[in-house]
């Protein structure tokens, strides 16, 4: 490859991450509840997708869909890995961090908590949700429901 | 619609996806209902606050430096599906190719001799390359009668699927010797091979070779690829499925019984075997193959081991006995009635 053309390639994609890496961050931190762990599986992600750039196709979704789906495969390898280790709901509550929000979407089970702060946080859409989680829209539906329906019961008892 | 029935889609109409009329209706006017997409909203709200005072700076990326020369080898290339389908099927053929080449460049030996009838073993074996061309003379008994042969052989090809070759063979004018006859020398001046047609010849077949002045002779062959050794008209390599046995020497564990030097004798045939006449010790049957009376020894490279009678016995010879895995088992049978002179030879088994 010439030389000109690895840098263009370099810069394209170092605005890539500075434009993604956050709300892959945020997701992987909010999967993992370890900054540091969200920290390396960021990398892994954007590493994957310069390894091999070609996996992406834009016709099957955007590049942030792609990216959270590659994040998604990370966390759960993550989890299979540290399977023994405690559950991370207090270790994701940063020092100073008092919003009883925080505390009640950790004591989501981990699938409830991506979907709901995908949708709520990042944005998406009930049809980008289905493609990044690879479920059906229906699905996607019935589980944001109850998803709200358990942070709601949590949020609202700590409140009290 | 009362609560519990929109419960359900309210999370959805909190999300602006299409729900049904009802349930937008009743959330509008149920107090507990709206409550809950309040708490929706909050809830929401609260989440994206959160992210926002968790937002730490993002660590650079690291992106490992790769050599410009694995950059040349990392990048994707255009092959035409023409070219890509040539380059799969000369990585097929390539290998047949060289195999072939390989084999054109390996020299062949072509192993044969003769005999008169086309069921019987080879008793006298010759070894040819391409370029061979040399009369061979041979006489035996078909019926009581004497048949004689001068062939004279020609072997243009030797390759490993046949031998092309082009062969004549004549009767011989017979001189009597003593109580017998002899072949009279016979050239190849005497046997011209000019308009006789090529051959090719299939290893493996009992070629009949029609004798001018009566008579039928039949070439048998095996392509090799390695020269054999022949000795006194015998292959020094004993092939599979064949018992050899050159200048045997037999004893028990207490004395020598018989020895025959400078004698051999071949069967192949299931039906036959060695006949080792050992003089006053009997006659000692030998074979490949289970035949009744016969107890089982061992036969490895040149020797014969066997117990019978609670006697150890040995047979000794001078090349190996027999090929394939060793060792291999041998059939023995010893006829203590026979006591005829030391002889060595090959025969019909008989009861």
């Amino acid at each position: 490859m010439p030389e000109h053309d690895s840098a263009a390639k370099a810069s394209a994609f170092d605005h890539l991450y500075r434009e993604q890496g956050s709300p892959i961050r945020r997701f992987l931190r909010l999967s993992t509840g370890d900054e540091s762990a969200a920290d390396d599986l960021t990398q892994e992600t954007f590493l994957d997708h310069w390894r091999r750039p070609h996996a992406f196709n834009p016709a099957r979704g955007g590049i942030k869909a792609y990216l959270l789906g590659i994040a998604r495969r990370k966390a759960a390898d993550w989890w299979r890995a540290h399977k023994a280790m405690p559950a991370a709901a207090s270790e994701c509550t940063a020092p100073g961090d008092n919003l009883l929000i925080r505390d009640a979407l950790n004591q989501l089970p981990e699938e409830a908590r991506s979907l709901l702060w995908l949708r709520e946080v990042e944005g998406y859409s009930y049809d980008e949700l289905a493609q990044i989680l690879k479920i059906p829209i229906g699905t996607v539906r019935s589980r944001l429901h109850s998803a709200r329906q358990q942070l709601r019961t949590i949020w609202m008892k700590e409140r009290k | 619609m009362n609560c519990s029935e929109a419960e359900s889609h309210l999370s959805a109409l909190y999300d602006g996806e299409p729900v049904a009329h009802e349930v937008a209706e009743h959330a509008a006017q149920c107090e507990n209902c709206r409550a809950v997409l309040n708490d929706y909203s909050r809830m929401g709200a609260e989440l994206r606050l959160a992210s926002a005072l968790d937002a730490a700076p993002l660590p650079p990326l690291k992106i490992p430096k790769r050599r410009a020369w694995l950059d040349v080898l990392w990048a994707r290339i255009a092959i035409p599906r023409f070219a890509l389908v040539t380059l799969l099927a000369g990585l097929v053929l390539l290998p047949i190719g060289v195999s072939m080449l390989r084999a054109q460049s390996r020299p062949l030996w072509f192993e044969f001799g003769y005999t008169l009838r086309p069921d019987s073993e080879l008793h006298h074996y010759f070894i040819a390359e391409a370029g061979y061309d040399a009369v061979e003379s041979t006489l035996g008994y078909v019926n009581g009668r004497p048949v004689s042969a001068a062939i004279r052989i020609s072997v243009d090809r030797v390759s490993d699927d046949d031998v092309r070759l082009r062969v004549r063979a004549i009767k011989p004018p017979l001189t009597a010797q003593g109580s017998g006859f002899a072949i009279s020398s016979v050239s190849k001046n005497s046997i011209l091979l000019e308009g006789v047609p090529a051959i090719h010849y299939k290893q493996g077949d009992a070629l009949p070779v029609p004798i001018e002045g009566g008579g039928t002779i039949y070439l048998k062959g095996e392509v090799l690829d390695h020269q054999p050794q022949i000795a006194f008209g015998y292959p020094l390599e004993a092939p599979p499925e064949k018992l050899i046995v050159r200048a045997p020497v037999l004893t028990d564990s207490h004395e020598l019984l018989a020895s025959e030097a400078g004698a051999t004798a071949l069967v192949g045939n299931s039906d036959q075997a060695i006949r080792f006449q050992a003089g006053s010790n009997g006659l000692f049957l030998f074979s490949l193959h289970e035949f009744p009376g016969a107890v089982e020894g061992k036969a490895e490279w040149g020797e014969i081991k066997f117990k019978m009678d609670g006697e150890d016995y040995r047979l000794v010879a001078a090349a190996p006995i027999t090929g394939g895995d060793q060792p291999v088992p041998v059939w023995v049978r010893r006829d203590v009635s026979n006591t005829d002179e030391v002889s060595l030879g090959a025969g019909r088994i008989t009861q």
